[in-house]
């Protein structure tokens, strides 16, 4: 296979499982977004909570989780659902590509010094039998 | 053999949706916590409600009729701008949770007798006013609200601070700090 099939295979791999671990790992502890608060959290709010509430539509009650920020006197933002999903899967793929990429460079790099494999003596062909069709 | 394997995998998805919500806290233990802390009225709050409607009104130093502010929402009242005799609400808030986040408005409001006086970034120190407050209400006592506003026509205004323990509260009018 070519190093740069094996690099892409290997890429799809992590991709598919950043999509089904991390989701996992939300749905089991959603406070895994209080990780978001040191980029999301404004100047001066850094204590980070994760907060249920429901609201109703027309459609029934939904039950959302957003991240707020407290700050020492109480003070707080909300700074809701997206951003820190958002804060936490970039996290997630920058981590594991620092982990993975450095691996698939360093096969590829020792596959390329190991050079081409090394080819056997050729194959004896085969040759149809000739048949003589001389009269007997 | 299937049906054992059907069984685990059965019993392994109950109980991670037992475990769901792990980590997450209510609505109301944040309000809670927030109270333990001092109320969250602050003067970096009011400020930016105040910054955030003189950029939307283009008038700097803002003129108002009165400032309103609880947990995460302050409600400014500006004199009207197409000039009429009415007055302006807006609303700043932080937080969907509690009444909303950005800068809404302007609602309508009636005539008032309460004179204007301007406000500009820096003029009020809640922060002050409110820890004043608190030592005044006592131990265990958080900011419920603030309200800055002139008593009258020509009168100074004044920043009313009302602390609570959960069960009385009392209103403590705050001098020097504007």
């Amino acid at each position: 296979m070519r190093p740069i099939w094996r690099f892409l295979i290997g890429q799809a791999v992590l991709v598919v499982a950043l999509l089904s671990l991390p989701w996992l790992l939300l749905v089991v502890y959603p406070g895994v977004l209080e990780l978001t608060a040191p980029v999301l959290c404004p100047a001066g709010q850094p204590d980070a909570r994760i907060v249920e509430y429901s609201h109703t539509t027309h459609d029934g009650t939904s039950t959302n989780d957003t991240l707020v920020c407290l700050g020492p006197d109480g003070d707080l933002t909300e700074v809701g659902s997206w951003a820190p999903l958002g804060v936490y899967f970039v996290g997630v793929f920058v981590g594991s590509e620092a982990v993975v990429l450095p691996i698939q460079l360093l096969g590829i790099v020792r596959r390329r010094r190991r050079g081409p494999r090394p080819t056997g003596p050729p194959r004896p062909v085969r040759v149809p039998p000739v048949i003589s069709l001389r009269g007997r | 053999m299937r049906s054992r394997g059907a069984i685990a995998l059965v019993v392994a998805a109950l109980a991670l949706a037992s475990c769901a919500g792990i980590g997450t806290v209510s609505q109301e233990e944040v309000t809670s916590e927030a109270q333990r802390r001092g109320g969250g009225i602050t003067t970096h709050l009011v400020d930016a409600a105040v910054e955030a409607v003189a950029e939307e009104t283009g008038r700097d130093p803002l003129p108002v009729h009165s400032i309103f502010a609880t947990l995460a929402q302050v409600t400014i009242t500006v004199p009207s701008a197409d000039g009429s005799p009415g007055r302006d609400v807006w609303s700043y808030g932080t937080s969907g949770l509690y009444g909303g986040r950005g800068l809404t408005g302007p609602a309508v409001a009636g005539e008032s007798a309460a004179g204007t006086f301007a406000v500009a970034t820096g003029d009020l120190d809640v922060d002050a006013a409110g820890a004043t407050a608190r030592d005044a209400g006592g131990p265990g006592t958080w900011v419920e609200s603030v309200t800055i506003a002139r008593p009258g026509e020509g009168a100074e205004p004044v920043l009313s601070v009302v602390v609570t323990d959960g069960a009385t509260s009392q209103t403590i009018a705050v001098e020097g700090s504007r």
